[in-house]
């Protein structure tokens, strides 16, 4: 679903991502673990493109998002760490605007709507103006908007910002049945206990390069362990 | 006041780290940026200059008259500063972020409102300052004064005559949200809005500067005195009027008779910027409480609904177009500085309108050629500033506006460049039909070859500004400010300002001999083809496509710059 290849972000002479290479399958829940400044919101900037890699590939089902980027983003649904919305916009406002940037039809796209807000539990201020949201409220209307358009591979920079303990729950529950119905999900978090709690892999970057990318189910081995956990693997390999 | 010079010195680090960022694209656009102050400066000087000189030799209103124009110039001069305080000063001092962040920290209120009120008047007033300059520059030079004027002028005169009008503005924004607290903020706008405009037209009561030209020629040829009595005392405590007063005794050189007016001016200045910091110790702090319940209250009063835009309804348009045309409506009707400032600039377009309309046709054809002429084109000047104006304030904003949420848009998938100039189109739209009305409207007493000219013409015009507008906006984008006024007073406003004098002036010299032979010939009765008007037209259609299809280039790039 999800293939980087060779990819590296130059800022100048700083190099921000180097030569990364990375695949994430349908139905994978990815965790793309680093510390701050490692390069995990650059590489997911590339991958939505908000930022044009200065080298490498990357594609979304095969499609190559810089050479047929509409086809390719019709595919992604995109939950940015800082979710920044139109203020003066309802959250249900901003939902209809967004579904209509993914071009949904009326009649399907009120259902849809009508459905997220029931499954995230937002009925109660969606039709106030996002100003008055907390980050927490903007942080599930913004997971709403990226699910509208049943995308085949869901983007988030770090979900759990400002999420409640009980919204928490609602949206992890979200991405776990998102991803058991066969879409990829690619999640960069600082969130060590999220990840080992939903993912099914995880990639960890440092400094721009990948140095851990899991293809042998080490996060299932983690999960049935009782003498490791993914705070030390991290720690160790981030040292 | 340690903690207040320890923020401003941060503040100026701030400053200079973000000018010291160097790019080539920042160095080409400081040096872009310095070469069309400097071209600006230079036409300031040369316009005072030749102005002078054309008043005082070719129309002889003598010394007197000469300053008592400029004393109306200072009046708007300071109207403008006045009236752009009160506007920006309740985003600085009430909505900014940095208030809110500063108010957790243990600094008083009025060293916090002397910090904001520092860097919004210094913010909102540099180019106006360079534009001063350049016109004492031209003024000292038409009047062979020495250098001294230059620091005295600046330091004594402008510079305590711009904080008179800045501090008063601040202290009429915090009466305005004292009494708010207690007869509600529409009442209060309304009251103080009906004073501020009663004080405006009391001044021209007042001067009645055509009352005092006629009675000043009663005195033809001998006007190359001072005429102080035929004026109204009340005057004599206006600021505007010790400027004016010193500049014409400075021009004479009798400094000494300046002296009194320099004193008042200072002391004015002081007082004023006193009382601002007076009633800021006494109520910025409650008055920033009561801003933020105005704010929540309008936000629950103004929920005013049109069912017509609603995201739910069906519409006639495909869902793209939908969505970009209600959320553009509902962005700007719910944002009270947008709809605030156009339904503004629709009055003064109406004032306008109105006034130009009144122009006596039967008067109009006593004037010679070169006068009818000049009234032509003045009304074309206006006709296109009036759309400038426009462009400038909702155009210039759009792409800067898009902000922090650029990232729905970035990773949607759409064609950028479709998603920009169809919101490019709604503002050309509305901003073109107005220019069409303004034009129609203020040139219909003319012949009419020269009204369907001023029609075509406006509209070529409108295209292409609304084009520099939107390319110059994606150049100087910013997005993190999310203030539309802030942004249409930015630097890359006031480059774009410049840009659009230059085309005016160009503007002027293509149609000034077209127009003035078109005059001369039908004075005499004889048909003037039209094809000499229309060859302007083309000159400017060929100007209008080239800097339209630059600048909407120029703003579709900048939009897929790494966000």
């Amino acid at each position: 679903m999800l293939n980087l290849i060779n990819i590296t972000k130059k800022f100048g002479t700083f190099t921000a991502v180097n030569n990364v290479n990375l695949s994430v399958k349908a139905g994978e829940f990815f965790g793309f673990l680093g510390q701050n400044g490692a390069g995990k919101t650059t590489t997911i900037k590339m991958i939505t493109g908000l930022y044009t890699p200065t080298e490498g590939q990357i594609l979304i089902n095969n499609i190559d998002i810089y050479k047929d980027p509409i086809k390719a983003k019709s595919l992604i649904g995109y939950v940015p760490d800082q979710p920044f919305l139109y203020e003066k916009l309802t959250g249900r406002e901003f939902l209809y605007f967004s579904g209509g940037l993914y071009s949904i039809d009326k009649k399907s796209l009120t259902f849809k709507i009508e459905k997220i807000i029931d499954t995230l539990q937002i009925g109660t201020w969606v039709d106030k103006r996002t100003e008055e949201y907390s980050q927490g409220m903007k942080q599930r209307i913004t997971i709403a908007s990226a699910l509208l358009h049943d995308p085949k591979l869901l983007v988030i920079d770090e979900p759990m910002i400002g999420l409640d303990p009980q919204s928490a729950v609602v949206v992890k529950n979200v991405l776990k049945e998102f991803a058991n119905n066969g879409s990829a999900i690619f999640m960069s978090t600082h969130s060590l206990n999220v990840a080992e709690e939903i993912c099914t892999r995880i990639g960890i970057i440092k400094d721009g390069k990948m140095i851990f990318e899991d293809k042998k189910g080490v996060v299932e081995t983690i999960k049935g362990s009782d003498h490791q956990n993914l705070e030390s693997v991290f720690l160790h390999l981030t040292r | 006041m340690k903690d207040v010079l320890n923020i401003l010195y941060y503040k100026i680090i701030l400053f200079l780290k973000v000018d010291s960022h160097f790019s080539f694209l920042s160095i080409l656009k400081s040096v872009g940026s310095g070469i069309v102050y400097l071209v600006f400066a230079y036409g300031c000087y040369f316009l005072t200059f030749h102005t002078i000189d054309y008043l005082l030799v070719s129309v002889q209103i003598g010394s007197f008259l000469l300053h008592r124009f400029i004393l109306v110039v200072l009046f708007i001069f300071f109207i403008t500063i006045n009236v752009g305080n009160i506007v920006v000063s309740y985003s600085t001092l009430y909505k900014s972020q940095e208030v809110s962040y500063l108010i957790t920290k243990p600094l008083s209120f009025t060293k916090l409102f002397l910090i904001k009120f520092l860097d919004n008047f210094f913010y909102s007033s540099t180019t106006l300052l360079l534009m001063i300059t350049s016109v004492l520059i031209g003024y000292a030079d038409y009047f062979n004064l020495s250098w001294t004027f230059y620091p005295i002028a600046l330091l004594f005169l402008i510079l305590p005559f711009m904080f008179t009008a800045g501090s008063l503005g601040v202290v009429i924004l915090l009466i305005i949200l004292k009494l708010s607290s207690k007869f509600g903020i529409r009442l209060v706008l309304v009251g103080i809005s009906l004073l501020y405009f009663s004080g405006v037209i009391a001044f021209y009561f007042i001067s009645s500067p055509m009352d005092l030209i006629q009675n000043v020629f009663n005195y033809y040829p001998n006007i190359n005195q001072y005429f102080g009595f035929l004026e109204n005392g009340l005057i004599r405590f206006l600021p505007n009027y010790w400027i004016a007063d010193s500049l014409y005794w400075i021009s004479e050189d009798k400094f000494y008779r300046a002296i009194p007016y320099i004193y008042a001016n200072i002391s004015c200045s002081i007082a004023f910027f006193a009382i601002a910091l007076y009633l800021a110790k006494k109520w910025y702090y409650q008055t920033w409480l009561t801003s933020l319940n105005i704010t929540s209250e309008l936000r629950i009063k103004n929920r005013f609904s049109n069912k017509f835009f609603r995201f739910d309804k069906k519409s006639i348009l495909n869902s793209f177009d939908e969505s970009i045309v209600k959320r553009e409506f509902w962005l700007f009707f719910r944002e009270p500085s947008q709809w605030a400032h156009f339904l503004v600039m629709i009055f003064l377009i109406t004032v306008f309108i109105s006034s130009v309309s009144g122009i006596n046709t039967i008067v109009l054809n006593e004037y010679n050629e070169y006068l009818k002429t000049v009234i032509y084109l003045v009304i074309t000047l206006f006709n296109v500033f009036l759309v400038a104006s426009l462009s400038l304030r909702f155009v210039f904003p759009l792409i800067s506006l898009e902000g922090d949420s650029l990232w729905k848009i970035r990773s949607a998938p759409i064609n950028y460049n479709q998603f920009l100039l169809k919101r490019l189109v709604i503002y050309f739209s509305i901003i073109f039909f107005i220019g069409q009305l303004i034009s129609f409207f203020s040139n219909h007493q003319f012949p009419v070859q020269l009204s369907t000219i001023a029609q075509i013409n406006n509209a070529v015009i409108s295209i292409s500004l609304v084009s520099m507008n939107f390319g110059m906006g994606g150049i100087f984008a910013n997005f993190k400010e999310k203030n539309a006024i802030r942004l249409a007073s930015s630097q890359g406003a006031s480059i774009t300002f410049l840009f659009t004098l230059f085309y005016l002036i160009l503007l002027i010299v293509i149609l000034f001999l077209p127009v003035y032979n078109f005059f001369q010939l039908y004075t005499r009765g004889i048909h003037s083809p039209i094809s000499n008007l229309l060859a302007t037209t083309w000159i400017l259609f060929a100007l209008s496509l080239l800097i339209s299809f630059i600048s909407i280039r120029v703003g579709l790039r900048s939009f897929q710059k790494d966000i």
